[in-house]
């Protein structure tokens, strides 16, 4: 053992100790990061050369990750459902009672609307001569129509933006799959060479989160450090150092009748109607549900109302035979009964010739005859009083109707019945969404504290260790100027020496 | 148990349940101040339908107290109607009686008989905010002709049928002439048809026979008019026809003692019908006024639903506020503590 051993292993603790200060400071650094840093540790070996960092590792947790990521897919599931639902929830309104009357609702729901126009029709029957409560159960029967006109585009709006949404979904999947790819192919290179690779890995970790918000996945890791990604519903996302593409066309309008377009994956598709392997959580899943269940039932509930209202207004013929006409309530240029009720909550308006706003005449609804059919008048003797028709009207009202059980509420009710079960409906999957939501955002926060916990930075413990090193630090020091002085000394003794 | 905890966390789980604990305060702020969940339908959810029903029903029995309201002045105004009606009815009676067909009074029992004849047409005529309350549902038209206006067919008809039977007019002095026995054929064969039927409904009468019906609670639907067209006024409009315009005057005393006694009996059965007919105005007044009063208590129950359903427990909610006040305060101070308590502040 030589003096100049001495001095080159304590030249490596220094080297191995500023290594580690590197570390530590990286560590310090990433302690209040609020993406992914997981901490780094310097494992330091000793040799009898002295001692060095032979690798960084970082402190991971597959099991917390895993659940930190379904976590994450299935907040983002009820957020995006949860403000779909908010924006549904405008057709509705505030639905308490007004606190100026007793009676009456502010709601702007078919259900209020829909008893307003029952009461003015009430109100007219008993004074059937009188031409001002004509008008007024006219003009609650348009509010009420418009009403379902506006109910039926917020939910095409929804619709829309829902779509659009899945068109951003998807484009930000498939620029995260590039992004990983690219860290992905560096950390097997890495691992291949020996390199660090622990801060491609904390990106990687912090893609994977970003892609869980955007749709369900599982993965898998391999022998080589790469990474596979599944959906949640096995369908591969990225598989052999390759993402597989994406693939969504947008549609940019809808009514009742349009179909959103599905999503593929290579072929395969994973959300709309036609879905093989259907995704279950993330953004995406969520838009999927609002864009193709949610508001496509509550779009068949509405038009089952307005199918309802037409049908319970319809005229037949007094005189001869007939088909029975539409009245009071219509389509726009309708000269029969429609056929099928798709689409009928957006097209509804009240008839012209009822309409005193368009120069009908309000009294059309005691005496029939809105079709401007002679045929189909009620009141042939044209009495002022005439309650046979109203009593009708009103007796239909409150008949029970068959409705399609795409509405999901029932299929035969009366519609004021169905006019609030599909309040409840609403609200109903709205409370759902909101409490699933509050749950799922405690699931996420709880994950991410026993993540972060797992693997994350604590200041003390890195400023204790700092000290440790510091002390280190001065030791190895103290040693090298020992050794330095013993070399003096001895080169000195030499040079005294007589020769 | 956690024996390591990393710095974000520690400091944000603190972040975090503030956020939370100010919307919650925000949120019971506003149902302390209106008294009602922040957002009802969302807290109601499945029941949020059964809220807007149960507020749709109070709108409804609101309606039907309102109809009610206007029913019930209509069918007040008919019963004073009736009830003038039957006075009248029954002083001419008593006249008649008194008179015992005693030709002295002729006369004045004559005007009697124009007077109140005018006075039934135009209690007939009677209308309530531009409605002809005894026109059943015809309610835009006069129900009865005015037998003293132009054109007036009810007494041209009359006047016609005195000339075929008689051959004179009534204010012919030969009326004189007229047995008692002819007259009594002529009133009972050619006069009294003038009243019924389709002469009726031709000379004296546009009313319908259909009367007006009205909901009255949400069970009830009752019969709210009655028609010109009841046998109580066509037995009127011909006692007083018949006193009125057959030369009543002139008539030899036989002659106008059949038409006294038939005017009597048309009288009396004409009063025992009025009076009918005013127990059944008051017997739907008094279910209207039954019903109207069940349909507020009604509304006082359902609004009691409905406040039941909406409205928070002021007590709850305040000791909610004043617990999250002190939370806040706590993580306040809490968050300017562990601040403190690092290890850097000690190096």
């Amino acid at each position: 053992m030589s003096l100049s051993s001495a001095a080159l292993i304590a030249q490596s603790g220094l080297n191995t100790i500023t290594a580690q200060t590197s570390v530590l400071s990286r560590n310090i650094t990433g302690a209040n990061d609020s993406s992914i840093y997981s901490l780094k540790t310097a494992n330091v070996i000793s040799t009898p050369y002295g001692s060095q960092v032979a690798s960084i590792t970082r402190a991971t947790n597959q099991a917390v990750f895993a659940s930190l990521l379904s976590a994450t897919s299935a907040n983002a599931t009820q957020t995006a459902l949860s403000s779909g639902l908010e924006t549904l929830n405008q057709t509705i309104g505030n639905i308490s009672s007004s606190s100026s009357s007793a009676s009456g609702s502010n709601s702007t729901s078919p259900a209020t609307l829909l008893s307003n126009f029952t009461n003015a029709l009430q109100s007219y029957e008993a004074s059937p001569s009188n031409a001002s409560l004509a008008s007024a159960a006219v003009s609650a029967a348009s509010t009420l129509a418009q009403g379902l006109n506006t109910a039926a585009s917020t939910i095409n709006q929804v619709r829309e933006q829902a779509d659009a949404g899945i068109a951003t979904s998807v484009q930000s999947i498939n620029s995260l799959l590039a992004q990983f790819q690219s860290v992905n192919t560096q950390i097997i290179q890495g691992t291949a060479s020996g390199a660090d690779v622990t801060d491609a890995q904390d990106t990687r970790d912090n893609i994977l989160t970003q892609l869980a918000q955007q749709i369900g996945i599982t993965t898998v890791t391999n022998a080589n450090g790469g990474m596979s990604i599944y959906t949640d519903s096995g369908v591969t996302l990225f598989q052999g150092g390759l993402p597989r593409t994406v693939t969504f066309t947008p549609t940019s309008t809808y009514t009742a009748s349009v179909t959103g377009n599905a999503v593929y994956i290579d072929g395969v598709p994973i959300i709309g109607p036609s879905a093989t392997m259907p995704i279950s959580s993330g953004t995406l899943a969520g838009l999927a549900s609002l864009r193709d269940n949610i508001s496509v039932t509550y779009e068949a509930q509405l038009d089952g109302m307005a199918g309802g209202l037409i049908s319970a207004f319809a005229e037949s013929p007094q005189s001869g035979s007939g088909p029975n006409l539409p009245g009071l309530f219509t389509t726009s240029g309708a000269t029969s009964l429609p056929g099928s009720v798709t689409g009928l909550a957006s097209q509804i308006i009240v008839n012209a010739s009822v309409d005193p706003s368009h120069g009908g005449n309000p009294l059309l609804l005691r005496d029939g005859g809105i079709s401007g059919n002679s045929s189909y008048v009620y009141n042939t003797a044209g009495d002022a009083s005439y309650q046979g028709r109203l009593s009708q009207l009103i007796a239909n009202l409150s008949m029970p109707q068959t409705f399609s059980s795409s509405g999901e509420i029932g299929t035969n009710m009366t519609l004021g019945g169905y006019a609030s079960a599909s309040v409840s409906w609403l609200e109903a999957q709205r409370s759902n969404a909101s409490s699933q939501s509050t749950y799922q955002s405690t699931l996420v926060s709880t994950a991410t504290t026993a993540l972060s916990n797992a693997t994350g930075v604590n200041l003390d413990n890195q400023m204790s260790q700092m000290l440790d090193l510091e002390n280190s630090y001065s030791a190895t020091a103290k040693l090298i100027s020992t050794i330095d002085s013993m070399f003096n000394t001895l080169l000195t003794d030499f040079q005294s020496m007589p020769l | 148990m956690i024996s390591y905890i990393s710095t974000q966390s520690l400091s944000s789980a603190m972040r975090q349940s503030i956020l939370q604990m100010q919307s919650q305060l925000a949120s019971a702020e506003n149902e302390l101040s209106t008294g009602n969940y922040a957002d009802i339908g969302q807290t109601l959810g499945a029941q949020a339908g059964e809220n807007i029903s149960l507020q749709n029903q109070i709108s409804y029995l609101q309606t039907l107290t309102n109809t009610n309201n206007i029913v019930s002045t209509r069918l007040s105004t008919t019963q004073n109607a009736l009830a003038s009606l039957q006075a009248n009815a029954q002083s001419l009676l008593n006249s008649l009686i008194e008179n015992n067909g005693v030709t002295s009074n002729a006369n004045a029992i004559q005007a009697t008989g124009v007077s109140d004849l005018q006075n039934l047409i135009s209690t007939l005529n009677t209308s309530v905010n531009g409605d002809y309350i005894f026109g059943g549902t015809n309610t835009g038209q006069q129900p009865i002709t005015d037998y003293y206006g132009t054109p007036a067919p009810n007494k041209s008809a009359v006047d016609n049928a005195f000339l075929a039977a008689f051959g004179m007019t009534q204010t012919s002095a030969g009326v004189s002439t007229i047995s008692g026995a002819s007259m009594q054929s002529f009133l009972d064969n050619q006069f009294a048809p003038l009243f019924q039927g389709t002469n009726w409904m031709a000379d004296w009468s546009s009313a319908s026979n259909q009367t007006l019906t009205n909901q009255i609670s949400e069970t009830e639907t009752v019969s709210t008019s009655v028609s010109a067209n009841n046998a109580a006024f066509q037995n009127l409009a011909q006692a007083y026809t018949m006193l009125a315009d057959l030369g009543t005057q002139n008539l030899s005393s036989s002659a106008y003692q059949a038409v006294s006694s038939t005017a009597q009996g048309l009288l009396t059965s004409a009063i025992s019908s009025l009076t009918n007919l005013q127990t059944n105005v008051g017997v739907v007044q008094s279910s209207i006024s039954s019903a109207t009063n069940q349909m507020s208590l009604q509304m006082n129950v359902l609004s009691t639903q409905v406040n039941n359903l909406e409205s928070v427990n002021p007590y709850e909610v305040s000791t909610q506020i004043s617990d999250l006040q002190t939370q806040i305060e706590i993580s306040y101070s809490l968050t300017a503590q562990l601040q403190q308590l690092s290890l850097v502040k000690y190096l």
